[in-house]
């Protein structure tokens, strides 16, 4: 098996969603190697929580390592507008992101 | 002997078709004990015949004549699809979302090939296409009108992104969403989270 990095160490489960419905939250920039669910196209922009998830099993430790830790995701609503040059104004893109994603705007 | 002498083999000129090819594969491995006889068959029968899209229409149209399940839909789609013995993998944190005359859902995965698979069927290959994951989060009006939906120009798309989750267009087809969409009637649009099982595909 080929070395595949391990990205974080362990910690505990934080029981409490840190964000809420309504919250403004902007996508970590900075690229995260191997099996990441945060798509490129949102790095780094602002966006605002629409849902809160249950805890799930943070997909990048859950594919490179044998550490299992969940955490919240969210559904984060971006505008179009924002995310493409010439976006069309009346279109949003709402997509789910787990809590380490994501920083407080 | 020169190679030219020698008639090419036949069985590596022409492969069998795929259909022989997979049961002659699947009779090597029941021969060696390493599937049941009659497992591809119970397989190959939840995929085409339970795992239809004709599930999320079943869904949608308790919910256009029950009020009371429209609600417990969208607050729980899981649970709501569990009330009509709808469940199973690819399916266990279910979404509903639902279209108005104003907002129209579509689904994608940009990912990968994530939905709910109890509800809309395993995705086909339009859904795991790069052109449509990457065009339908960029002009999804666009897109859709390709594919015979035009939307009125005040229709907002919300998209649910990235996984799996992004919505809608299928189940508008699933739910013969164009009779729908015109008689404005309620649509509901279900998506399954890639967390379900850690999006390891």
């Amino acid at each position: 098996v080929a070395e595949l990095p391990v990205l974080q160490t362990e910690h505990s489960e934080a029981p409490e969603a840190r964000f809420s419905p309504g919250d403004a939250v902007r996508v970590i920039a900075k690229a995260t190697p191997g099996h990441t669910r945060c798509p490129a196209y949102i790095r780094g922009k602002v966006g605002l929580i629409r849902l809160v998830y249950p805890l799930a099993y943070y997909p990048e430790l859950r594919a490179h390592s044998t550490v299992k830790r969940r955490e919240h995701s969210y559904a984060v609503e971006f505008a179009a507008a924002h995310l493409w040059n010439k976006g069309d104004p009346s279109q949003t893109v709402l997509v789910e992101l787990f809590e380490s994603y994501l920083e407080a705007q | 002997m020169s190679a030219s002498h020698q008639a090419p083999p036949a069985a590596a000129s022409e492969p069998a078709p795929v259909e022989r090819r997979a049961l002659a594969l699947r009779d090597a491995l029941v021969d060696r004990g390493l599937v049941e006889a009659g497992e591809a068959e119970a397989l190959a029968h939840r995929a085409v015949q339970e795992l239809s899209p004709a599930n999320g229409a079943r869904v949608v149209a308790r919910a256009w004549v029950d009020p009371d399940f429209r609600q417990r839909l969208l607050a729980n789609a899981t649970a709501a699809a569990k009330e009509l013995g709808i469940e199973g993998i690819e399916g266990r944190q279910m979404v509903a979302l639902e279209n108005t005359a104003t907002t129209h859902n579509v689904i994608v995965c940009t990912q990968c090939s994530c939905t709910a698979w109890p509800l809309l069927g395993l995705p086909p290959d339009w859904y795991k296409a790069p052109s449509y994951r990457a065009r339908v989060v960029r002009e999804a009006r666009a897109l859709l009108a390709e594919m015979g939906l035009q939307l009125p120009a005040a229709t907002n798309i919300p998209r649910l992104g990235y996984q799996r989750r992004d919505a809608i267009f299928r189940v508008a087809d699933a739910t013969s969403g164009d009779r729908a969409f015109h008689g404005r009637t309620t649509r509901q649009s279900c998506y399954s989270r890639c967390t379900d099982r850690g999006c390891s595909h």
